[in-house]
């Protein structure tokens, strides 16, 4: 990878990877955090990168970063992410995009990220196994359950509203 | 059945009454009920009320969630048939088998249609969310620096083979006897006392004129020593040698200072041993520091942060302080380092402050 395809990267996917982890981590200092060592770490090792798979490095990296992340701060963060997870406890939805996002809040960490590269940035079952290290079917299975319970969210909410 | 019940009486009409209405009565105990109501009319009313209540025919309720039943084994996943249908045609798309079943359950069971505008709308919009420092990810390439680097080398080069005069004051100031003597030694080795040419070097006067150096007095007398000038009383004073055939380069003009090169240079060694004696000394000083074994308990105690600053303390001579800062909870964010007009901060990432 030459200097020329890091920075094409940096316009190109700098935005995406922010939002992914910024959408998991709700943090923005810590999201800069990952992103910037997301490409410090791509720019190190910039002779053994491939410039057609430097999004998924940059997604991978930043991946394992939000996971060990995610994982430290769960014990945390738990009586917020509870008092959030009730259904009917806000109601004032006027728009289907922020009732998804909230739906998005509520489903499992794994399955919550694997949505957002399937949703947000397009990738196959193929690249999502590539990125999280998990089997395709694992993969399949995360995104059709996600799927069911984000289809229970709106139906629910669509009703209350 | 009792015999009480073989005939009907104001205690048990009830159960007559119900079995009649209930069409379990046979004729002849019809017409036991109808002489006794006959006899009671007042019975009579009350059956008559009885009689327009009728309960509607029990119907089987529709299950309205029947089609959530249904599984197939090709989902291979724990989910119901429909569900894993209309994911996996808004997902991947179906085999057409797949979409004659689909087409199949939605003709029996409408709500699927239902569902399946709710999973349409379960697809993500991506927010639009830009990143605000991106520009600090940008690596130029720094064009400047290979020319600079070129030049700062042919200055250090350009340095190092013509000697200047701050070189020789500090090996004036130094005062090292020992590297003059080796001078004396070194020009006799190279140019013999039987040598012709050696009047010329070792005179007194060809120091004095060809060496812009101020030596001391007793240095000079010292590196001209009478035995060198007798020897100048062995050499014909009309022999013409090879130096003095050579022209002299011109001597050369720069900030500051300026010398004449001989073409001999004759004071070359002398010069090297100026630029190298410091570096040496240097080098030995900084041995020495390096050699000094800490005490075990200070090390036990200190973080290496600490005995990396105590070691370039005795490097260079100079107190170099570092400090942690820290946040309101407590957590280092930044480590402060300062030695004499220098100083800097480095910033920690957040998930190193743990």
């Amino acid at each position: 990878m030459t200097e020329e395809d890091y920075n094409r990267c940096v316009e190109k996917h700098a935005d995406n990877v922010y939002r992914f982890v910024l959408k998991n981590i709700k943090d923005e200092d810590k999201a800069s955090d990952i992103v910037q060592d997301a490409y410090e770490k791509m720019w190190r090792h910039r002779d053994g990168v491939n410039p057609d798979k430097a999004k998924s490095y940059l997604f991978t990296t930043a991946y394992h970063v939000l996971v060990d992340a995610v994982r430290k701060e769960k014990h945390q963060v738990s009586i917020d992410h509870i008092n959030l997870s009730g259904l009917y406890g806000e109601t004032s939805y006027s728009d289907l995009g922020e009732i998804l996002h909230k739906a998005i809040d509520q489903l499992p960490e794994t399955q919550k990220m694997v949505v957002m590269f399937r949703d947000y940035e397009g990738y196959s079952y193929e690249e999502i196994e590539q990125i999280t290290g998990l089997s395709e079917s694992q993969v399949k299975v995360y995104i059709y359950r996600a799927r069911v319970f984000l289809k229970n969210y709106i139906g629910k909410m669509e009703v209350v509203v | 059945m009792s015999m009480m019940q073989h005939y009907i009486t104001r205690q048990n009409y009830e159960e007559w009454f119900m079995d009649f209405l209930d069409g379990n009565m046979s004729p002849e105990r019809k017409v036991l009920l109808f002489e006794f109501l006959s006899l009671n009319t007042d019975l009579k009313s009350e059956l008559e009320a009885l009689q327009p209540v009728e309960f509607p025919k029990p119907q089987i309720p529709a299950y309205p969630d029947k089609h959530r039943l249904f599984r197939t084994s090709s989902a291979n996943m724990d989910l119901p048939e429909t569900d894993f249908l209309l994911i996996k045609k808004m997902e991947e798309g179906l085999t057409e088998q797949e979409t004659k079943r689909l087409a199949q359950l939605e003709h029996f069971y409408p709500a699927i249609k239902t569902e399946e505008q709710l999973y349409s709308k379960t697809k993500i919009e991506p927010p639009v969310i830009v990143y605000g420092k991106k520009k600090t990810l940008i690596r130029k390439r720094a064009t400047w620096v290979w020319p600079v680097l070129q030049a700062t080398a042919a200055a250090i080069l350009l340095f190092l083979i013509i000697p200047g005069k701050t070189n020789v004051d500090d090996f004036t100031q130094n005062k090292d006897y020992t590297a003059l003597s080796e001078i004396q030694n070194r020009q006799n080795r190279l140019n013999p006392i039987s040598n012709e040419t050696t009047n010329k070097i070792v005179s007194k006067e060809a120091i004095n004129t060809t060496t812009p150096i101020s030596l001391p007095s007793e240095i000079i007398q010292k590196t001209s020593s009478s035995q060198t000038e007798k020897s100048v009383d062995y050499l014909p004073p009309t022999t013409e040698n090879a130096f003095s055939k050579m022209e002299p380069i011109e001597s050369i003009a720069t900030t500051g200072f300026s010398f004449q090169v001989s073409s001999l240079q004759t004071e070359a060694y002398e010069k090297g041993l100026a630029v190298m004696i410091p570096t040496f000394i240097n080098n030995q000083r900084m041995q020495n520091a390096i050699e000094i074994v800490p005490d075990e308990n200070a090390i036990a105690d200190a973080s290496i942060l600490e005995r990396g600053a105590d070691l370039l303390t005795r490097l260079t001579q100079k107190e170099l302080a570092f400090r942690k800062v820290y946040d309101t909870d407590g957590n280092v964010v930044a480590i402060n380092v300062k030695s004499g007009e220098f100083e800097m901060s480095q910033r920690l990432p957040r998930l190193l402050r743990r």
